[in-house]
């Protein structure tokens, strides 16, 4: 299996922009890199001036290339991200956290990295977990999934949002067949093949949760959680707040209804061989 | 006795065609449409596209204007009590049809502009990078380089989420 993922990694064309930009913060070659094939970490990040620079640091001292996919920030975003050297992909304006990794995956596929790993911009994930989820992937998993409450370090949340975590892990659960803790959980590790799998236009907009896990299992892809450590986000703006719960709510629940029997997108975003 | 009268009542409808003020309000109607739709695809403010179901709206009221007998005749046909409700049953019928028909596009739109987007911002980050490989010459007209400032978005009255 990890055999002949290795070999797909050597065939493919090799990312362009390890080498381009030498950087003296880079460590030297952390262990773990010479075993994976080109990685690609994913930062999609909206108004996280002073915050999404440590984060693609944190990223970078992992010795991992970092994209950060600015959704439409009015603020500094885009510029402290390049300036903390991550390579910067500028949306027009807000298209929502959702087609924020959705550019990130085209991003690495045009890109010819293998493996994606995604964190969030607000310093609620820890880099230092990275190499977990890339381990993670190494062992056969197509879809790791960075658990904060697997390790009983969570950080605290209100009742109604602990509430309905409780619902969609257990609806996640009954769904992919596998223990499924943090079905919200943003920080993820996604091979080639889930790569492949999440590229299509379908991809949902705002809320990439519990759906998109259940899709990838129902096309027979290996899902596996890690433990990780999370921080309480250092001030921004969270996606679940106020009203927006009761959306997500309504919106989890029509998708997860109709995914049995809905029609596949296509993908509209890839070039098509002229 | 009382409820077999109402039944009766209900089986033989008194269906009245339209007073002739009426009649006259509706060719008003229908003119004025017709008018207004023409003038607008004029000044290419609406798509031919979309102008032909309100030349039909109006098409239809010249009709029902026209000849009084085809709201009776349609009214029959769906067993409403008058002429009226039968007009209003039509009326509130096709607008929620057409609200349907534009979210449809709607959301065809949304979806064709996020995909614009998305393919822009890939390209524009591919010819920073290209061009900042890519050696100094005379016929490149030299772009605002990736680390200026770009001009501050117009502040939103409502937060998206990133």
């Amino acid at each position: 299996m990890a055999g002949g993922r290795f070999a797909l990694a050597a065939a493919g064309p090799r990312p362009l922009m390890s080498g381009a930009q030498p950087d003296a913060r880079r460590p030297a070659r952390v262990a773990y890199l010479a075993l994976i094939p080109p990685t690609l970490v994913i930062v999609p990040a909206y108004r996280e001036a002073g915050r999404v620079g440590a984060v693609v640091r944190a990223a970078r001292a992992q010795g991992l290339d970092v994209l950060v996919v600015d959704d439409g920030s009015p603020d500094t975003t885009g510029m402290e991200a390049r300036a903390a050297g991550a390579v910067v992909v500028q949306h027009p304006f807000n298209l929502g956290y959702g087609v924020a990794l959705h550019t990130g995956y085209h991003y690495a596929r045009r890109h010819g990295y293998e493996w994606v790993l995604q964190m969030d911009a607000d310093g609620q994930h820890d880099a230092a977990m990275l190499p977990r989820l890339a381990a993670a992937l190494s062992a056969g998993a197509d879809l790791a999934i960075g658990s904060r409450y697997l390790d009983g370090s969570a950080p605290p949340t209100s009742w109604l949002r602990r509430c309905a975590t409780r619902v969609f892990a257990r609806i996640a659960t009954l769904g992919t067949g596998t223990a499924i803790s943090d079905p919200t959980s943003g920080f993820q590790g996604l091979s080639a093949r889930a790569l492949a799998a999440v590229t299509h236009d379908g991809y949902p907009e705002d809320f990439p949760d519990t759906d998109v896990l259940i899709e990838l299992s129902r096309s027979g892809l290996a899902l596996r959680e890690v433990p990780v450590r999370m921080h309480q986000r250092q001030g921004g703006l969270s996606m679940h707040r106020g009203a927006r719960l009761a959306y997500y709510a309504y919106k989890m629940l029509l998708t997860l209804l109709l995914l049995p029997v809905r029609r596949s997108a296509p993908d509209t975003v890839a070039r098509r061989p002229a | 006795m009382n409820a077999l009268a109402l039944l009766l009542a209900l089986q033989q409808p008194q269906l009245t065609p339209l007073p002739g003020r009426q009649q006259f309000l509706a060719i008003v109607l229908a003119s004025t449409i017709l008018v207004l739709v023409l003038e607008l695809v004029r000044r290419r403010k609406l798509r031919e596209e979309y102008a032909w179901v309100w030349i039909a709206v109006s098409l239809v009221l010249f009709a029902i204007a026209a000849d009084e007998d085809v709201i009776v005749a349609i009214s029959r046909l769906i067993g409403s009590a008058t002429g009226t409700s039968t007009l209003f049953f039509g009326a509130i019928l096709f607008l929620l049809l057409l609200a349907l028909q534009f979210s449809v596009r709607l959301s065809r739109l949304t979806h064709r502009s996020r995909t614009l987007a998305q393919r822009m911002a890939l390209l524009e980050q591919e010819l920073d990078r290209l061009r900042a490989q890519a050696p100094p010459s005379s016929e490149v007209v030299p772009m605002r380089p990736p680390t200026a400032v770009a001009a501050p978005n117009p502040p939103r009255a409502k937060d998206g989420s990133a």
